[in-house]
């Protein structure tokens, strides 16, 4: 080999073993982190809490500050500061390990939290490379010690319970969800609101139990679970809900399915307008009583309209609520406004035109009968 | 006329070298014949029956002396038999197994050749075997293996260019390629360098192998090892070059591409779909064996973000007791992974099940209950072990089985770049590198669609055409 080549070689090797041994000395396996399962964040007399959800992989620690039986599968551990990482610093210093939170399911902040520093926190979350940018954010109800308590007895993590509770909704269509990154994406426009998922406990399970309004930077509402069934219908793509519709004496349940959803912005002589069409598949189930009844054409059209309605109230009740209630447009009509009207949506001020906007709701329902085979049967007879 | 004295002195030098030639006088009329040859390189029984019995029967009655040329003529029944002057050679014939007879009235001599060497009954496949492919391949001994392409390659274009390689051994090597297919190219490149050896002996094609290549320090190998006949019929037909040597019971096949290391026999033979499926778990097992270890040690010791939470959970509560980390760990396992192939292949075959009960299941399940390993690196290294056994032609891991230790420390070190960055480095390697002009990685680089395909599934109904990349004379395999 040249002299030149055995130069070139031990210059390689010699750049190559500071960046080598720097890079070896900073990896970490993942069984010397303590690995975080949910964050949960407070605030109580001035002082904000960190709730932290940890695995326990030893299966027998037995350290201060830690809330449960050291045999459970997490334990948790919380502290409290005056600010987050003060707060956050005094957790750590109770951890063995250092704390990885790439495993984090749930982010879960409580009401008083959110209203004065959520904007804060999702700030800090954009900014911190340690989280992963599809944890889950929940608002919740409960008071978060309990909460922790309450899921550790029965050995089930906060986090994963949660998470896995609110993707069976979604996937079900019964609810959304929202992740940390569509959450940043909502906050980087200022004239728009955004719903976060809220969590309370029923008969001491975690269970869905609404959605916080977040207008601006702060908390200012709440939607229970039950007023929610509109909303699903306007954000996510296939959602599902059982209606019991009156019908000459008879209920009739009904599986209505959204199939198609439209929202057709328009803007006149200053005027912004939306046209929300819907087009929902609907397929009578069963009846309540047991008295023979002949399903025909007639029926089916007296139902469907009732049920279309129905439909058409609801999803008029939540706009007007968004508009009126809130003035807030967490429906983020803003979307399909911008798109189409791009220019007109940067001269003005979407935050006052969103609660003014007229909005025509126009919904079809078709109903298939096919399901009550029965009673048509009984009458044929 | 070879004089008298001549005649004896050539006849003790033969002798005096001690290098254990017989020698069997017949004596004629004012004249004797001398026959030198080796005996354990003769066939006896033909000897007697060819040379020395219608010899000595003509010697006994004849009334005049006898010469070379009427002896071939007339009185011997040798089959392979000529007439040579040149006496510096006579010693170089009868070490290569030939007789030479010797006449004190004539300065020619004769050259018989009833060789008949010990070998091997054509054996069944030891490297490469197959379910349905025929089961002969070859042996030892060059004739045997000449018969075998013969009987398969009927072809009146069949080139057999036999040479000698190796000043003292003296090794017969064959190069045999079909005249109107192959690329003038590489035979002529492959003579070219079998003719510029120089070394006293050649007893393997392993050793003529290292000759072939492209460059002393080359990893990769670019020649393929052919053992069974079909093989090296399918090859030659291809266009393909086969070398040949005599004592070697494998043959070398030039030039070969990285991918035809995949190919084996069962895909001619299986439905085209199964060797597609066959080829594709192939390549899934070469990058299996040699990345799944460096994977593990990336994702444990650095990228423990893209594991889902539950398996990072899993992944954690497995490796809490384990002492190693990660690379440690990996490497001392990939270490016992080799030292327990290398024992099982050099043990008596009696003992060998013993020794891979003891390793696999003894020293595994010891190291799991001792915690030193997580279950988990054990269940890749053996997978991973496995995966490496699945590759039909074994030189192409080899290289693999040295660079994966390599890979494990750059992951090691650096993450997934350092893992990035070591098979950057090996990709440019294997773009570079070519057999015998043929780009090593034909055909993905350069890429050609056609042979693409047929590098997938091959089916001789669906592939009319040889492999482009081959620059094959005759290009076409069917008229359509």
């Amino acid at each position: 080999m040249k002299k030149s080549g055995k130069i070139f070689l031990i210059l390689v090797f010699t750049l190559c073993i500071p960046a080598f041994a720097a890079a070896c000395a900073d990896s970490k396996d993942i069984h010397e982190q303590s690995i975080l399962m949910s964050i949960c964040l407070d605030k109580k007399d001035d002082e904000i809490y960190y709730y932290a959800e940890i695995a326990n992989i030893t299966g027998s620690n037995k350290d201060e500050g830690k809330s449960s039986s050291a045999d459970r599968k997490y334990i948790f551990y919380y502290s409290h500061g005056k600010t987050i990482h003060e707060a956050r610093r005094k957790l750590y210093m109770q951890l063995e390990r250092r704390a990885y939170y790439g495993a984090i399911r749930t982010l879960i902040l409580t009401e008083n939290f959110a209203k004065e520093h959520l904007v804060e926190y999702l700030y800090r979350l954009r900014t911190d490379e340690l989280y992963r940018k599809k944890t889950m954010i929940v608002i919740t109800t409960v008071d978060p010690e309990k909460l922790f308590k309450i899921n550790n007895e029965n050995d089930i993590s906060v986090g994963f319970s949660i998470e896995e509770m609110l993707e069976t909704l979604d996937e079900e269509g019964q609810s959304f969800t929202r992740t940390t990154s569509r959450m940043l994406e909502n906050l980087s426009s200022s004239y728009t609101g955004f719903l976060i998922p809220c969590i309370g406990l029923r008969n001491n399970k975690n269970s869905l139990v609404g959605y916080s309004v977040v207008n601006g930077t702060t908390i200012n509402g709440f939607i229970p679970v039950e007023d929610s069934k509109a909303l699903v219908f306007l954000k996510t793509d296939k959602p599902r809900f059982f209606y019991t519709v009156p019908y000459k004496g008879n209920e009739f349940t009904i599986e209505t399915s959204l199939k198609k959803r439209k929202i057709e912005p328009s803007y006149e002589d200053g005027n912004v307008s939306f046209d929300l069409k819907f087009d929902f598949e609907a397929k009578l189930l069963y009846g309540d009583k047991k008295t023979p009844y002949n399903f025909d054409d007639i029926s089916n059209e007296g139902v469907t309209k009732i049920l279309t309605e129905i439909l058409k109230n609801e999803i008029k009740d939540a706009v007007l609520e968004a508009q009126k209630h809130f003035k807030c447009d967490y429906l983020q009509f803003d979307d399909e406004f911008r798109v189409k009207f791009p220019e007109e949506f940067e001269s003005m001020d979407w935050q006052n035109e969103f609660p003014e906007a007229s909005v025509n709701i126009d919904v079809k329902v078709v109903l298939s009968g096919s399901w009550m085979m029965d009673f048509e049967t009984d009458v044929r007879k | 006329m070879l004089k008298r004295s001549d005649f004896e002195k050539i006849a003790d030098s033969i002798k005096s070298k001690n290098l254990d030639i017989t020698e069997r006088s017949i004596p004629f009329h004012h004249g004797m014949v001398k026959l030198f040859y080796i005996m354990q390189l003769m066939d006896r029984a033909a000897l007697v029956e060819s040379v020395v019995k219608p010899l000595i029967l003509h010697c006994s009655s004849a009334q005049e002396p006898i010469n070379a040329q009427m002896t071939i003529d007339t009185i011997i029944f040798a089959d392979d038999c000529r007439l040579e002057s040149d006496i510096s050679k006579i010693e170089e014939y009868i070490l290569s197994g030939m007789a030479v007879a010797l006449f004190s009235t004539d300065e020619e001599y004769i050259v018989i050749n009833i060789k008949k060497i010990e070998h091997r009954m054509i054996p069944t496949p030891q490297l490469t075997y197959t379910i349905r492919g025929p089961q002969d391949c070859f042996t030892e001994n060059i004739d045997v293996n000449l018969s075998l392409i013969r009987y398969r390659l009927k072809d009146k274009n069949i080139q057999i260019k036999k040479s000698e390689v190796g000043v003292r051994s003296k090794t017969i090597v064959a190069v045999i390629y079909i005249e109107d297919i192959a690329n003038k190219t590489v035979v002529t490149e492959i003579q070219k360098r079998i003719e510029s050896i120089d070394v006293d002996g050649i007893g393997e094609s392993g050793e003529l192998q290292s000759f072939l290549l492209n460059s002393k320090m080359q990893l990769f190998p670019n020649i393929g090892l052919i053992e069974r006949s079909d093989m090296a019929f399918h090859s030659l037909i291809e266009g393909k070059v086969l070398v040949l040597v005599d004592g070697s019971g494998i043959a070398l096949l030039a030039p070969k591409t990285f991918s035809e290391f995949f190919y084996s026999c069962d895909d001619r033979y299986d439905n085209k779909f199964f060797g597609l499926f066959m080829r594709l778990i192939r390549y899934a097992a070469i990058i299996f064996a040699f990345t799944v270890s460096s994977i593990y040690v990336a994702i444990t010791s650095f990228h423990t973000d893209i594991l889902p939470s539950d398996y990072a959970i899993s992944l954690a509560e497995m490796r809490v007791n384990v002492p190693f980390n990660a690379l440690m760990g990996a490497l001392t396992i990939e270490f016992i992974s080799e030292l327990l192939r290398e024992a099982l292949l050099r043990v008596p075959k009696q003992i060998g099940p013993a020794v891979g009960i003891v390793g696999a299941i003894v020293i595994g399940q010891a190291a799991i209950a001792a915690e030193i390993f997580s279950p988990l690196l054990l269940i890749i290294a053996s997978t991973s072990l496995l995966a490496s056994f699945a590759i039909p032609d074994y030189t192409l891991i080899n290289p693999f089985r040295i660079l994966k230790f390599i890979l494990l420390l750059f992951t090691g070190m650096l993450g997934f770049y350092g893992f990035t960055l070591f098979l950057t480095f090996i990709l440019a390697q294997l773009v570079s590198l070519n057999s015998f002009g043929v780009p090593y990685l034909a055909p993905w680089a350069p890429f050609n669609f056609y042979d693409f395909k047929r590098s997938l599934i091959y089916s001789l109904t669906m592939d009319p055409k040889r492999p482009q990349y081959l620059s094959t004379k005759d290009r076409t395999r069917t008229k359509r």
